[in-house]
C-alpha cells in the first residue's frame, strides 16, 4: 500500500468551492467591509457550489481518499443532489437574510461566513463514506448554527435558544460517537461500504448484544439532527429563539443534513434488521407527539418547528418498513430510501416556502410572532398570503399543494410495497391530525383581521425573490412529482 | 362524415352554453335594452341553437343507413365505456324538433325577457345565464339523442336534470319558483336512480355500455325485465308519469319559453325517446311494457281530467302534456315506437306552439290566470289563430298534426287489444286504447273550455290594451304553427315515413276507425261550447261539480305525495342528523377533544426547554438503546 494517495480533485470540487466561499467572505468582509459585496459574495459562492456539484455530478460517480475498495469520500448522484439542495438552501436563507441584516443587529460578515461553513459541512456530508467523516460534516454543518441562533446582539432569547441547542446537540454527538467506537469495536470497520459488508457475511455479529446497542447509538445520535422524539425538545425552543432565516436553515438544511447521514448509515452501513425496529419507532413517536402538540402552539414559529418535527416522522416512517421482512427484500428497501429522500426534497422546499412567507409578512427583524398576529395577513398581502397558505396546504398533503400531496402518496406507497400497512396507517392518522392545525393557519390567514391591524411593509426583495422561486419550485414539482421521484431513486 | 356531424350536433351548443355561461350574468347599471353582456348572449344563443338545427337538418336530408361510432374512452377491466354516436332517420327527425324548437325559445326569449318600457322597476332577468343554460339544456338533450353509449346518454339525461332545475328557479321575484324548482330536481331524481341502476344492470350483463351491444346482448329474462323497469322509473321521472308527474305542473314558475322547451322538446320527450331507443330489450320484457302500460293509461286519463279544471292557462298545458306524453308511453307499451315518435314530433311543434302564443297572452295581460282574460281574440288576432291551430292539434281536429299522431296512436291500441299484435298481453292494449279514446273526449273538452275562455266573449280586464306581440315573439310562433299544422300530412311522405323506419305499410291510416275518434272529439268539443253558450260569464268547468276544485288539485296527489313520501323520509331526515350530530359529530368532536388535551399535555411537558430536552435525550438513548439490545438480543 502506498502511503502517498492520489486525491481526486475533481471529486473534491464542489468541497473546495463551498470551502472556498467562507474564506472569500471572510476575505471580503475584512478587505472590502461592505455588507452588499459580502453577501453578494457568499451568494456567488453557493451558486457556483450549486452548479459545481451539478457538473461533477452528472459526469458519473468518483471517489478518493481510498483504502484498498473502501473510500472515504465517493460523490454521486445523491451527493450531486444534497450538496446542489444545500448550495440553494442556504441561497435561499441568504436571501431571506436580507432585512434582518439591514436591520444591523448582526454582523453581516460572520453571519455570511458561518453560513457559507455550515454550507460546506452539507456538501461533504453528502460524499462521506466512512463515519468520521460523516461526523466531521455533520459537526462542521452544526457548530456554526449554535453561533448563528445566538448572533443577535442583546436578545435573550437567542441566546438562551443557542446554549438549549449547543447542550442538547454535544450530548447528540457523544451518543453517535460513543455508537461508532463500538461499532468500530465490533467489526473493525469505519467504512460504511465495508461496516455494510461484514454485517452481510457474518450474521452471527448481529448476536452480539454490543452490536446492536451500538447500531441503536449510532442511529439515536442522528435522530437528533432531524429533531425525532425523544431527541426534538431542543427545536421548538431553539427555532423560537434563532432569527427567522436561521430557523429556516435550521429547519430545512440542518434537518437535511441528518435525513442524509441517517440514510447513509442505514443504507450503507448497518443491519436493516436492527434499523428498522428503532426507526419505525422514532417514526410513529415522532410523527405522533409533534402533530399533537403543533394542535396546541400559539406562536407562528414555534407552530413550524412542531410541525418540522411531526414532518421528520413522516421522513424515517419509510426506513421503518425496514422492521419487517417483506421490507427488507431489495426492491421495497430501494423503494424505501427513494421515498425517504423524495419526501425530504418536498418537504425542504415546502418549508423554506413556508418560512419564507413568514419572513416576508413580519416587520424586518422581527420573531416569528404569534398566530393572532397572522389573522387577515393574506387579505392585506394576497399574494404573499396565497404563497403561504399553498404552503402549508402543502406541507398538509392537500390538493392543491400537490407537491405534499405526492410526498404523503409516496410515502404510503413505499410503506404498503414494503408490508407495512400498519405504519402505513399511522402515517394517514398523522396526516388527518396535521390538517387541523395547519388549515387552521391558512384559514386564519384569510379571516377577517382585527380592527386596526397594521399593513405589513412591503417584503423586501430578496424575500420576495425567494418567496417567489420556492413557491414556484413548489408549483413545479407538484405538476411534475416524476422529476423528484426520478432523482431520490438514483 | 355523419359521425363527425353527430358528434358536433351537440358540440355546438354546448360550446355556445359554456361561453355563455363566462359571461357577466346581470347587467350593471344599463337602463333599459340590452347592454352588450346580453347582446353577446342573445349571439351566443341563437347562433349554437341555429348552428344545431343546420347540422340536424343536414343530418336529416343525408338520410342514408344507420351509422354507429364509436371508441373506447375507458376500460374499467371488464366494461368498457366508449364515446361513439348512434345516428338514425328517428334520431334525425328528433334532434331537427328539438333544434327547432330550442332555435324558436331562444329568438323568442329575447323579446319577452326583456324590460318592458312600462316596468318601472328593475327587473332581474340575468340574461346571460339564462341563455347559456338553454344552450345547454339543448346540448344535453341532443347528446341524449344521439349517444351511441348508455353512459354518455346518461350524462346528457343528467346535465338536463341539472339545467331544468336552473331554469325553473330562474325567476326570482316568484316565491314559488325556488320549491318548484327543487321538486322537479328531487322526483326526477327518484327516477333517475332506477334509471342509473337499469343502465348499470344492462351494462354489466351486456360487459359493454354501447348501446349496439346492449341491444345485441342475450340478456336473462329475469335480468332484462329487471332493468327495463328500473328504466321506466327514469322513464316516469323525465317524462313525467305517474306517479312521478307531479313536478311538471309545479313547474310552471320557471319562464314560459323554458316551459315550452322542457314540454315540447327536451326533458319530457327525453323518457319517451330513451325508451324507443332501448325498445328491442322491452319487446322481449312483456311484464314492463304491461306496468308502462298500465301507467301510461292512468297517466293519461289523470293528466286530461286534471287539466279540465285548472284556472291557470299554463296549467291546463303542463296537465296536458302530462297526458299527450301518456300517449307516447302507450304506443310503446302497445308495440308501436313508431306511433310514438311520430306523436312525440307533432306534439313537439304544437306544445311549443301553445306554450309560446300562451306567452305572447301573458306578456299582454300580465297575469296567468283564465279567469281574467276573456275576448282576447279582437286585440291579438295573430295570437288567436296561432292557438287555434295547436288547441286543434292538441285536441286531434283533422288535418292538423295531432290529429293524425294520435290516430296513429290509437290505431297501434286498437290493432293490440283486438288482434293481439302487440309484445304485452292483449287486455294493455284495451287498457291504452279505451283510456286513449276517452282521453280524446276529453282533450277536447279542455281544449275547448281553454279556447273560449281566453279568447272569445267578454274581456274580463277592461283596463289593460292587450295587442300582438313584438316581431322577435311573434314569428316564432308564426313559424311552429306551420309544422303544427302540417306536420301530420308529412306521414304521406314516404322519405318522412322511412326516417321514421315504418315496419311495413302507413304512418297514418285513412279508414272508418278514424270516424270514432272524431265523433269523440265533436262530442267532447261540443258539451264544452253548450256549457259556455249557457253563461258566457262562468267557467265551463263548473259542470264538474264537486270533482273541480279536486280536479283542479291535481287529485290531490301532491297531498299523497306529501303524506307518503315527504314526511317520512323528512323524519328520518330528522333522525339521521340527530344521530349525524349525537354520535357522528360526538365521536368525532370527542377525538378531537382528545387529541387537543394530549397535546397539550405534551406541551406542557416542554415548557422547561433546556433541562428536559438534555434529560430527554439520555433517558431516550439509555431506553431505546437498552429496548434495542434486550429484543434485538432476544431476536
Amino acid at each position: 500500500m502506498s502511503v502517498v494517495q492520489s486525491v481526486d480533485s475533481v471529486a473534491l470540487l464542489p468541497a473546495y468551492l463551498a470551502a472556498g466561499t467562507a474564506v472569500l467572505v471572510l476575505l471580503t468582509d475584512l478587505l472590502v467591509a461592505r455588507a452588499a459585496a459580502t453577501v453578494a459574495v457568499a451568494a456567488a459562492g453557493s451558486v457556483a457550489t450549486a452548479l459545481g456539484c451539478a457538473v461533477v455530478g452528472a459526469g458519473g460517480e468518483r471517489s478518493t481518499f481510498c483504502v484498498g475498495a473502501d473510500c472515504s469520500y465517493v460523490f454521486g448522484g445523491r451527493a450531486a443532489l444534497v450538496g446542489a439542495l444545500f448550495a440553494l438552501l442556504t441561497l435561499g436563507v441568504l436571501a431571506l437574510s436580507g432585512p434582518l441584516l439591514r436591520a444591523g443587529k448582526s454582523p453581516v460578515g460572520e453571519y455570511c461566513f458561518l453560513l457559507a461553513c455550515s454550507m460546506t459541512g452539507g456538501v461533504v456530508l453528502g460524499a462521506a463514506g466512512d463515519l468520521i467523516t460523516l461526523i466531521v460534516a455533520l459537526e462542521t454543518l452544526t457548530l456554526p448554527l449554535y453561533v448563528l441562533v445566538g448572533l443577535r446582539r442583546g436578545s435573550l432569547a437567542g441566546a438562551e435558544a443557542a446554549v438549549t441547542f449547543f447542550v442538547v446537540s454535544v450530548v447528540a454527538t457523544t451518543l453517535t460517537l460513543l455508537g461508532a467506537a463500538l461499532l468500530y469495536a465490533v467489526t473493525g470497520g469505519l467504512h460504511l461500504g465495508r461496516v455494510g459488508a461484514l454485517f452481510a457475511e457474518r450474521p452471527d455479529l448481529l448476536d452480539v448484544p454490543l452490536t446492536t446497542a451500538a447500531v441503536a447509538l449510532v442511529l439515536l445520535g442522528l435522530a437528533f439532527k432531524v429533531a425525532a422524539v425523544p431527541f426534538h425538545a431542543w427545536a421548538p425552543a431553539t427555532y423560537d429563539g434563532a432569527p427567522l432565516p436561521v430557523a429556516a436553515y435550521l429547519s430545512t438544511a440542518s434537518k437535511l443534513g441528518g435525513v442524509v447521514a441517517l440514510l447513509a448509515v442505514v443504507q450503507r452501513a448497518l443491519p436493516a434488521e436492527v434499523t428498522g425496529p428503532v426507526l419505525a419507532g422514532l417514526a410513529v413517536l415522532t410523527m405522533t407527539v409533534g402533530n399533537l402538540v403543533a394542535l396546541r402552539q400559539r406562536r407562528a414559529v414555534r407552530l413550524l418547528a412542531w410541525s418540522s418535527v411531526a414532518q421528520a416522522g413522516y421522513i424515517l416512517a419509510p426506513l421503518g418498513a425496514l422492521a419487517l421482512a417483506a421490507g427488507r427484500a431489495a426492491d421495497a428497501r430501494a423503494a424505501a430510501y427513494a421515498a425517504a429522500v423524495a419526501y425530504a426534497v418536498f418537504f425542504v422546499v415546502l418549508e423554506l416556502a413556508a418560512f419564507a412567507a413568514l419572513v416576508a409578512l413580519r416587520p424586518a427583524d422581527a420573531d416569528g410572532g404569534t398566530l393572532v398576529e397572522l389573522r387577515g395577513a393574506a387579505r392585506r398581502r394576497p399574494w404573499v398570503g396565497a404563497a403561504f397558505a399553498l404552503a402549508l396546504i402543502g406541507l398538509a398533503g392537500l390538493p392543491p399543494g400537490l407537491a405534499g400531496l405526492f410526498a404523503k402518496v409516496t410515502v404510503v406507497r413505499a410503506l404498503l410495497d414494503g408490508g407495512a400497512a400498519w405504519l402505513a396507517l399511522v402515517v394517514a392518522v398523522n396526516a388527518v391530525i396535521g390538517l387541523a392545525y395547519y388549515l387552521r393557519v391558512a384559514a386564519l390567514l384569510y379571516a377577517p383581521a382585527a380592527d386596526a391591524a397594521p399593513v405589513p411593509a412591503r417584503p423586501a426583495g430578496t424575500v420576495a425573490v425567494a418567496l417567489a422561486a420556492a413557491t414556484a419550485v413548489a408549483l413545479v414539482v407538484g405538476f411534475a412529482p416524476q422529476l423528484v421521484l426520478d432523482l431520490a431513486a438514483r | 362524415m355523419t359521425g363527425l356531424l353527430g358528434a358536433l350536433l351537440p358540440a355546438v351548443p354546448l360550446v355556445a352554453g359554456l361561453v355563455g355561461l363566462l359571461l357577466p350574468p346581470s347587467p350593471r347599471g344599463a337602463a333599459t335594452g340590452e347592454d352588450s353582456a346580453r347582446r353577446a348572449a342573445i349571439g351566443l344563443g341563437v347562433a349554437g341553437a341555429a348552428g344545431a338545427l343546420l347540422i340536424a337538418v343536414v343530418l336529416l336530408v343525408r338520410g342514408g343507413p344507420p351509422v354507429q361510432t364509436s371508441t373506447t374512452w375507458v376500460d374499467l377491466g371488464g366494461l368498457r365505456v366508449t364515446l361513439g354516436v348512434r345516428l338514425d332517420g328517428a334520431a334525425a327527425l328528433v334532434a331537427v324538433a328539438v333544434a327547432a324548437v330550442a332555435l324558436a325559445v331562444q329568438v323568442y326569449s329575447v323579446g319577452y325577457l326583456r324590460r318592458g318600457p312600462h316596468d318601472d322597476v328593475e327587473v332581474d332577468h340575468r340574461y346571460p345565464p339564462y341563455a347559456a343554460q338553454i344552450s345547454l339544456f339543448t346540448a344535453a338533450m341532443l347528446l341524449v339523442v344521439v349517444a351511441g353509449d348508455l353512459i354518455m346518454l346518461l350524462v346528457g339525461w343528467e346535465v338536463m336534470g341539472l339545467c331544468s332545475y336552473l331554469l325553473i328557479a330562474h325567476d326570482r321575484r316568484l316565491p314559488e319558483a325556488p320549491a318548484a324548482a327543487m321538486k322537479a330536481f328531487l322526483v326526477t331524481r327518484v327516477g333517475d336512480v332506477g334509471f342509473l341502476l337499469g343502465i348499470a344492470l344492462l351494462g354489466v350483463s351486456a360487459g359493454s355500455f354501447r348501446i349496439a351491444d346492449v341491444l345485441a346482448h342475450d340478456h336473462s329474462a329475469g335480468t332484462l325485465t329487471a332493468a327495463c323497469l328500473l328504466l321506466l322509473a327514469g322513464v316516469a321521472g323525465k317524462s313525467a308519469q305517474f306517479p312521478l308527474h307531479t313536478w311538471l305542473p309545479d313547474a310552471m314558475a320557471g319562464p314560459t319559453p323554458v316551459s315550452a322547451l322542457i314540454h315540447a322538446a327536451t326533458m319530457v320527450a327525453a323518457g319517451v325517446y330513451a325508451v324507443t331507443r332501448l325498445y328491442p330489450l322491452f319487446e322481449r320484457a312483456p311484464a314492463a311494457l304491461a306496468v308502462l302500460g298500465v301507467m301510461a293509461a292512468v297517466t293519461l286519463l289523470l293528466g286530461a281530467l286534471a287539466a279540465t279544471a285548472q284556472d291557470d292557462l299554463k296549467r291546463v298545458l303542463a296537465w296536458s302534456t302530462v297526458s299527450q306524453i301518456g300517449y307516447m308511453t302507450g304506443a310503446l307499451a302497445v308495440g308501436s315506437p313508431t306511433a310514438a315518435l311520430f306523436h312525440l314530433l307533432s306534439h313537439a311543434a304544437f306544445k311549443a306552439l301553445l306554450f309560446l302564443a300562451a306567452g305572447a297572452v301573458i306578456h299582454a295581460v300580465g297575469t296567468t290566470l283564465m279567469s281574467r282574460m276573456g275576448g282576447l281574440r279582437a286585440t291579438m288576432p295573430v295570437t288567436f289563430w296561432c292557438t287555434v291551430v295547436g288547441l286543434g292539434a292538441l285536441a286531434g281536429v283533422p288535418p292538423l298534426s295531432g290529429f293524425w299522431s294520435k290516430d296513429g296512436v290509437l290505431a297501434a291500441a286498437e290493432a293490440a287489444a283486438l288482434d293481439g299484435t302487440g309484445p304485452a298481453p292483449a287486455w294493455v292494449g284495451w287498457l291504452v286504447w279505451l283510456a286513449g279514446l276517452a282521453g280524446v273526449a276529453v282533450t277536447a273538452w279542455y281544449a275547448t273550455r281553454l279556447l273560449l275562455r281566453t279568447f272569445l266573449g267578454e274581456t274580463r280586464m277592461p283596463l289593460v290594451h292587450p295587442h300582438d306581440p313584438p316581431a322577435l315573439m311573434r314569428w316564432p310562433v308564426l313559424l311552429l304553427a306551420v309544422p303544427a299544422a302540417l306536420l301530420g300530412l308529412a306521414a304521406f311522405l314516404p322519405p318522412f315515413a322511412d326516417r321514421l323506419a315504418v315496419p311495413d305499410g302507413d304512418l297514418a291510416h285513412l279508414g272508418p276507425a278514424l270516424l270514432l275518434p272524431l265523433a269523440l272529439l265533436a262530442v267532447g268539443a261540443g258539451l264544452a261550447w253548450a256549457g259556455w253558450r249557457r253563461d258566457r260569464t262562468a267557467d265551463p268547468a263548473r259542470v264538474l261539480g264537486p270533482l273541480g276544485p279536486l280536479s283542479a288539485a291535481g287529485f290531490r296527489l301532491d297531498d299523497v305525495q306529501h303524506a307518503l313520501v315527504v314526511r317520512p323520509v323528512g323524519a328520518l331526515a330528522r333522525a339521521a342528523r340527530a344521530g349525524d350530530e349525537l354520535v357522528v359529530d360526538g365521536a368525532v368532536e370527542g377525538t378531537a377533544r382528545g387529541a387537543r388535551g394530549l397535546g397539550g399535555a405534551l406541551a406542557g411537558l416542554h415548557r422547561a426547554a433546556l433541562p428536559r430536552a438534555a434529560a430527554g435525550v439520555l433517558a431516550g438513548a439509555l431506553l431505546i438503546g437498552l429496548a434495542a439490545v434486550l429484543i434485538g438480543g432476544a431476536a
